[in-house]
């Protein structure tokens, strides 16, 4: 596989967003499962839930780390080339100044990555619930809920719904 | 020479000697890992909601947490210009084999340690489990930063007592009561979004 930008900071910022990203996605599904906000869960089976993100949690770092074993581009220097098993583990060291990211570029697309896997759990957990029954109608346990708790029993829009709604009933 | 400086070459010069280990701590030493681990750490605390207490308590560490990591990077910054110390690879250019990249800014104390040790402290107290592993994580990615050669233990070491110092102040300034109000004000609007 060629990388044809041998920009080294774009390569980074790309390599670490799906890093982020794949992380996040990970951790949210892993922690959805754990707090059983199926509102956020891809799947439905709690076991199945928190496989799906323990794998996405590793897989983002280990293709951060490894991408340049598999990517051609300027990791050492001036040739285009794939790093080596000796040197992959080096050639992620690479200062801010000369084409790493510094740490406020690090956080914004941490951040970026967040909300980005916390949209997709939302989509596609809305989606899949659609597909498998209807919407749930307003029941008494779901209105005594309220905020994240919401998500234990509703998709993400029927539970902003609910807090908005609960906000004009009573605000504490 | 100083004890140290002493404790910094001996610990570098276990470098160089095997291939895994020097791979091992070059990845662990990375700006890309334990900072992203502890990014990691914050972001599930905001999500794991077992009870309402234990939530509230989750996201104000998460609160804690940022604003603890802010002041560390200040005084980190204003402590670096002040003392200005190089780093060992300059200093002992003779002793110290660098592994790494050469950082230009100054060594006293270890930013990136600061602040693994800053968020440590901040989750210790709301979740102990995740504060033993990322207690654990955050000696290993101080050793490594020794072991390629990019600080001193006394930087490693004073960054570490920031990072807890600060993280306990910033606990204890968060819970004057204006902050804290502040600090419901947002998580209540935040629930409104059904994410608090």
């Amino acid at each position: 596989m060629n990388y044809f930008n041998n920009d080294i900071r774009e390569l980074f910022i790309n390599h670490y967003l799906i890093y982020v990203y794949l992380s996040c996605f990970g951790t949210l599904q892993l922690v959805s499962t754990i707090s059983n906000l199926r509102g956020i869960m891809i799947l439905s089976n709690t076991k199945a839930n928190k496989i799906l993100g323990i794998i996405f949690l590793i897989s983002g770092f280990i293709f951060f780390f490894s991408a340049p074993l598999f990517i051609n581009s300027q990791w050492t220097g001036s040739s285009f080339t794939r790093s080596t098993l000796e040197n992959f583990a080096s050639v992620r060291n690479v200062n801010d100044i000369d084409g790493g990211l510094h740490g406020t570029a690090q956080f914004l697309l941490f951040f970026l990555g967040c909300i980005l896997s916390f949209v997709t759990s939302v989509a596609i957990s809305g989606i899949l619930g659609l597909l498998k029954q209807k919407p749930k109608t307003l029941n008494l346990n779901a209105k005594k809920s309220r905020g994240i708790f919401t998500l234990k029993n509703n998709n993400y829009y029927s539970s902003l719904r609910l807090n908005f709604r609960g906000r004009f009933l009573d605000d504490n | 020479m100083i004890i140290d400086e002493k404790i910094t070459i001996f610990i570098n010069n276990l470098n160089g000697k095997n291939l895994f280990w020097d791979s091992f701590f070059q990845i662990f030493a990375s700006d890309y890992l334990i900072p992203v681990i502890c990014a990691l750490s914050i972001f599930s605390l905001w999500f794991l909601a077992l009870d309402s207490k234990r939530l509230l308590l989750n996201q104000k560490t998460v609160f804690y947490s940022i604003s603890a990591i802010m002041l560390t990077n200040f005084l980190v910054w204003i402590v670096n210009n002040l003392v200005s110390r190089t780093r060992p690879f300059i200093g002992n250019s003779d002793e110290i084999q660098l592994i790494f990249y050469a950082p230009t800014d100054p060594s006293f104390p270890a930013n990136p340690v600061a602040i693994g040790f800053t968020v440590t402290a901040s989750i210790f107290p709301s979740n102990k489990y995740l504060g033993y592993i990322l207690l654990v994580i955050s000696i290993i990615f101080s050793f490594s930063r020794i072991y390629v050669g990019v600080f001193y233990f006394l930087d490693v070491f004073s960054a570490a007592i920031m990072g807890f110092v600060i993280a306990l102040l910033v606990r204890k300034i968060m819970r004057i009561k204006i902050i804290n109000f502040i600090l419901m004000k947002n998580i209540k609007i935040l629930r409104l979004l059904a994410l608090s």
